[in-house]
C-alpha cells in the first residue's frame, strides 16, 4: 500500500537556524499519526511542509502519492495551531467559502455546511461573526473548516487546545469518526493523554530531529520494561529503614523471574522491580506477595509522558525555547502533561 | 483560476459592503455635495434683510436726509435691485464665453424662472429711513437699538436697526476748513451687507451734498467724471486672437484627473495593506493557504481591490462628469482622456498593490508597514505637491522626466495630458512610452512582491527592513 505521506531527508533552515535537520518519515494511509515533540523542535515546520506551505531546502516530499501537497491540496484538511479565522466574517460565510476555495461544487456547499454546523452543535452560529464565538467554538469552526470537503487526509496542529473536556470527547469521537471512514489523520498535540486514547502511532520530534517513531503498540511494549512496583509494610522507624531495606531487597531477589531490583527513594516508596524477559509478570506478582508483607504491589503502567520526557531529556531538553525571530509561529503552547 | 476570482470577489465584498467605505468613500462625498449646495441655498434665499433706519441731519437746511431718503426709497431700491441683477447676468453672460460655453447657457439664464431665482439670490437688503428732528435725543434713539429694547419692537420692517448722525460740518467745513464724517449706531450684529450699503449711500449723499451746496455743484457732473478712477482689462494674446480669459475653469481639470487617481489607488491599496495584515495576524493565512496557493491568495486580493479602486473611480468619474454635465462644462472633458485616465489608473493601481501587498505580507501590524511605506510615500507624494508646475508647464524638462519613471509616472502623466490639452498636447511616444515602462515596472513589482508575499505571509517576530526584502526576492 503506498503511504500517505512520505519524506525522505527534508531540511529546512531558516537563516542560520536549522528548523529540520533532515527527517525520514513515513505515514500509512488510514493510521492516526500523534507528532509530539518540545517547542521549537520543527513540528509545525515539518507540517507546513507536508502542506506544501512552506518548501524544504532539500529532501523529497510525497503527499497522497503525489510529488507535492499543492497537487493534491483538496484532498488534505489543515487545521493550523491557531484559529484561523476571518475575525468579522459570519461563520457560515466563512464556511462557504472555504468549501469555494477547496473546489466543491456549488450545489453541494450550502446543506454541507448546514449539517457540519448541526454536528458540532453551532448550527444557531451560522449568522454569527467569528469574533463573537467563544475559544472552543471556534476551534470547532475551524475543525469543521478543515474537514467539510471530506479530504482523505487529515493534519490538525494542536486541535485540543482551548477546549473543555466535553469540547475535546467530542472532537475526540469527530477524529474517531474519520478514522473509522479510513482516513489518515496526523494531529500534535502536548497532551498526552490524547495521544494515547486516539493514537495507533507516535512521532517524536526534538530539536529538528525524529527522535522516535513506532506504532504505539511497540512503544508499549519497547519502553515497558516489565517493571513491578512493590511497596512493603515497614515499621516507619526511620532509624531501622536502611536495614529493613536491606532485608526486603534480599528476599525479593530470591524471587524468580527477578532481574533487578530498585531500592526505594524519596517520593517512591516502592521497590521497582525488573523482571527477566522470559518472566510472567502475573506469576512474578503472585510469588512477590508471598515472598515479603505488602502495603501494594502493582504492574508498572508506561505512559507515553515517560517516553516524551525520556526522549526529550536525553538529547537535552527543548533547547530552543523561548528563542525569538523566525520560528516563533512554529513554537506551541507550554509543554504539559495531564 | 476559479479560486482567483473567489478570493477576488470576497475581497472585493467584504470591502465594499463594510459600513466605512459606503459611508467613508461613497457617502462622504456626496454629503460634501449636499452641505457646499446645502450651504448656498441658506446664504443665498435666506430671510430678506429689513429694518428702520433713523436719521437725526443736524446739517443746515437738513441737505442730506432727502439725499438718503431718495436713495432708499421702494421704487429706487427696486431699481437698484433689477440693475445689479442685470449687472451680475452680464457678468455670467461674459464668463461664459470666456469658457467657450455654448450658446444655449447664456439663453437659459434669459428665462423668467432663472430671473426669478436670480432675484430671490441677489435681492440686497430692504431698508426703510425715518427722518427724525435735527434736535432730536441721540441718546434716547440710541436706547431704542439695545438688545432689551428690541424684543418690544414686532414688526421687522419698523425695528429700528440703526441711528445715523449726520453733524453740521459733514457737509460745511468748520472753522479749521475740515469735513468731519457722520456717525452711525447700529444694533449688535448687524448684517455687514446693511451696514456696507447704509455706510455707503450716506458717505455718496454727503459728498453729493457738499458739492451741491459749494460754489462748483455746476461742474459736479465733470469732477465725478475726472475723479472716477479708469480700471483695465486684462486681456491675453494667444493663436486665436486676443481673449479676455482670467480664470479658466480647465485649469482644475489636471488636479482633478489626479486626485481621482489618487483616491482610487490608494483606497484599493490601503484595503489591500490591512486585509493582508488582517488575514496574517489571525493567521488565516495559513487555513487558506492550505487550499490556495500563495500566488493565487495575491492575485485575487489584488484583483478584488482592483474591483474596488474601480468602483470608485467609476463613481468619481461618475459624479465629476454628470456635474459637467448640469453645469454644461463637459467640452472640458476629452473622452479620450477618461480612457487613458483607466489605463493610467490600472498601472499605478497594480504598482501600488504591489507594494502593499508585499508590506502586509512582510509585516505583523500597521505600525511597522507604516515604517516601510514612509519613503515610497514621500516619492509619491512628489508630484502631489508639484501640481501647479507641472500642470502650468506640463512639456517642460521636469514633468517630461517624471512621465518615465514609475511609480510617480502615471501620475505626472495624467496631470500632463490634460494640463497640455489647450495648448501643445503632450506627444503620442511619451504617452505610449510611459504606458510601456508602467507596464514593463509592473511586471517586475509584481513578480518581486509575489517572491517576497511567498516568504513573507508565514514570517513572524522581527520586522524586515528593505535589505531583508531583498533578500527574500532572491531567496523564494
Amino acid at each position: 500500500m503506498t503511504p500517505a505521506i512520505e519524506l525522505r531527508g527534508v531540511r529546512k533552515t531558516f537563516g542560520p537556524k536549522v528548523a529540520v535537520t533532515g527527517i525520514d518519515l513515513r505515514i500509512e494511509t488510514g493510521s492516526v499519526v500523534a507528532f509530539l515533540g518540545p517547542n521549537g523542535a520543527g513540528k509545525t515546520t515539518t507540517i507546513r511542509m507536508i502542506m506544501s506551505i512552506l518548501f524544504p531546502d532539500s529532501g523529497q516530499i510525497s503527499v497522497l502519492g503525489k510529488a507535492s501537497a499543492v497537487e493534491s491540496k483538496d484532498r488534505i484538511g489543515y487545521l493550523p495551531e491557531e484559529r484561523g479565522l476571518y475575525r468579522k466574517m459570519k461563520v457560515g460565510a466563512f464556511l462557504t467559502y472555504m468549501c469555494r476555495l477547496k473546489g466543491l461544487p456549488e450545489s453541494s456547499i450550502a446543506p454541507r455546511v448546514a449539517e457540519w454546523l448541526d454536528r458540532v452543535g453551532l448550527s444557531d452560529c451560522s449568522k454569527k461573526k467569528c469574533e463573537e464565538l467563544s475559544k472552543g467554538m471556534q476551534q470547532k469552526v475551524g475543525f469543521v473548516a478543515s474537514v467539510i470537503h471530506e479530504p482523505e487526509l487529515i493534519i490538525l496542529d494542536e486541535p485540543f487546545s482551548g477546549l473543555d473536556p466535553v469540547n475535546a470527547r467530542l472532537l475526540r469521537e469527530l477524529i474517531d469518526e474519520q478514522h473509522r471512514k479510513g482516513r489518515t489523520i496526523i494531529f500534535s498535540t502536548h497532551v498526552m493523554a490524547h495521544a494515547e486514547a486516539l493514537c495507533d502511532h507516535v512521532v517524536m520530534i526534538n530539536r529538528g530531529d525524529k527522535v522516535l517513531d513506532e506504532p504505539m503498540r511497540i512503544i508499549r511494549s519497547n519502553f515497558d520494561p516489565r517493571t513491578v512496583l512493590l511497596e512493603p509494610v515497614t515499621s516507619g522507624d526511620p532509624a531501622r529503614q536502611a536495614a529493613e531495606h536491606a532485608q526486603q531487597g534480599a528476599a525479593i531477589r530470591e524471587v524468580p523471574g527477578v532481574l533487578e531490583v530498585q531500592p526505594p527513594k524519596l517520593g517512591q516508596p516502592a521497590f521497582s522491580i525488573s523482571l527477566a524477559d522470559n518472566a510472567d509478570p502475573q506469576e512474578a506478582i503472585r510469588r512477590l506477595v508471598f515472598a515479603l508483607p505488602v502495603r501494594r504491589v502493582e504492574l508498572k503502567r508506561v505512559r507515553l509522558e515517560d517516553v516524551f520526557v525520556r526522549l526529550v531529556g536525553q538529547t537535552g531538553g527543548t533547547g530552543e525555547e523561548g528563542s525569538p525571530g523566525e520560528l516563533a509561529a512554529a513554537g506551541s503552547g507550554p509543554l504539559e502533561g495531564e | 483560476m476559479l479560486r482567483t476570482l473567489h478570493v477576488a470577489v470576497r475581497e472585493y465584498f467584504t470591502t465594499v459592503l463594510t459600513k466605512s467605505f459606503i459611508f467613508g468613500v461613497i457617502f462622504m462625498p456626496l454629503i460634501i455635495l449636499a452641505v457646499a449646495f446645502g450651504a448656498k441655498a441658506i446664504m443665498g434665499s435666506g430671510p430678506q434683510l429689513s429694518g428702520t433706519v433713523l436719521l437725526i441731519d443736524r446739517t443746515p437746511n437738513q441737505v442730506v436726509a432727502p439725499l438718503i431718503e431718495a436713495k432708499f426709497s421702494p421704487e429706487a431700491q427696486n431699481a437698484e435691485a433689477q440693475a445689479r441683477m442685470k449687472a451680475v447676468k452680464q457678468m455670467a453672460k461674459d464668463k461664459a464665453k470666456e469658457m467657450n460655453l455654448p450658446p444655449d447657457v447664456t439663453d437659459a439664464m434669459d428665462n423668467p424662472m432663472a430671473d426669478m431665482a436670480m432675484q430671490q439670490a441677489i435681492a440686497g437688503p430692504r431698508i426703510t429711513v425715518r427722518r427724525l428732528a435735527a434736535d432730536a435725543d441721540l441718546e434716547a434713539e440710541k436706547a431704542k437699538l439695545r438688545p432689551s429694547a428690541q424684543k418690544e419692537e414686532t414688526d421687522a420692517a419698523d425695528k429700528p436697526i440703526a441711528v445715523m448722525v449726520i453733524p453740521a460740518a459733514a457737509v460745511a467745513p468748520d472753522a479749521a476748513g475740515e469735513f468731519s464724517s457722520f456717525e452711525m449706531f447700529t444694533i449688535p450684529k448687524l448684517d455687514f451687507q446693511i451696514q456696507s450699503r447704509m455706510n455707503s449711500v450716506a458717505g455718496q449723499s454727503v459728498v453729493d451734498a457738499r458739492l451741491a451746496t459749494s460754489d462748483l455743484k455746476d461742474q459736479a457732473d465733470r469732477i465725478r467724471k475726472l475723479l472716477s478712477q479708469p480700471r483695465a482689462e486684462v486681456k491675453s494674446v494667444t493663436e486665436t486672437g486676443d481673449q479676455t480669459s482670467v480664470g479658466d475653469l480647465s485649469i482644475f481639470m489636471p488636479i482633478a484627473f489626479m486626485m481621482l487617481l489618487w483616491i482610487s489607488t490608494f483606497t484599493g491599496g490601503n484595503y489591500l495593506l490591512t486585509s493582508t495584515i488582517e488575514e496574517k495576524s489571525s493567521r488565516v493565512m495559513e487555513v487558506l493557504l492550505s487550499a490556495i496557493s500563495p500566488t493565487q491568495l495575491m492575485t485575487g486580493k489584488i484583483l478584488g481591490q482592483m474591483g474596488v479602486g474601480l468602483t470608485l473611480l467609476t463613481v468619481y468619474a461618475g459624479l465629476g462628469t454628470s456635474s459637467l454635465a448640469i453645469f454644461k462644462m463637459l467640452h472640458l472633458l476629452d473622452w479620450s482622456n477618461l480612457v487613458l485616465l483607466v489605463v493610467f489608473f490600472l498601472i499605478a493601481f497594480f504598482l501600488i498593490a504591489a507594494m502593499m501587498a508585499a508590506i502586509g505580507s512582510a509585516v505583523s501590524d500597521m505600525k511597522e508597514a507604516q515604517a516601510l511605506m514612509t519613503p515610497v510615500m514621500l516619492v509619491l507624494l512628489v508630484p502631489m505637491m508639484l501640481w501647479l508646475p507641472i500642470s502650468r508647464n506640463p512639456n517642460g524638462m521636469f514633468a517630461t522626466i517624471c512621465s518615465f519613471v514609475p511609480p510617480v509616472s502615471p501620475f505626472v502623466m495624467v496631470l500632463r495630458i490634460p494640463a497640455a490639452a489647450g495648448s501643445v498636447p503632450v506627444p503620442a511616444w511619451q504617452i505610449a512610452l510611459s504606458i510601456a515602462i508602467g507596464i514593463v515596472s509592473v511586471a517586475v513589482a509584481i513578480w518581486a512582491a509575489a517572491k517576497i508575499f511567498r516568504v513573507g505571509v508565514l514570517m513572524y517576530g522581527k520586522p524586515p527592513n528593505f535589505t531583508t526584502l531583498i533578500k527574500w526576492i532572491r531567496m523564494a
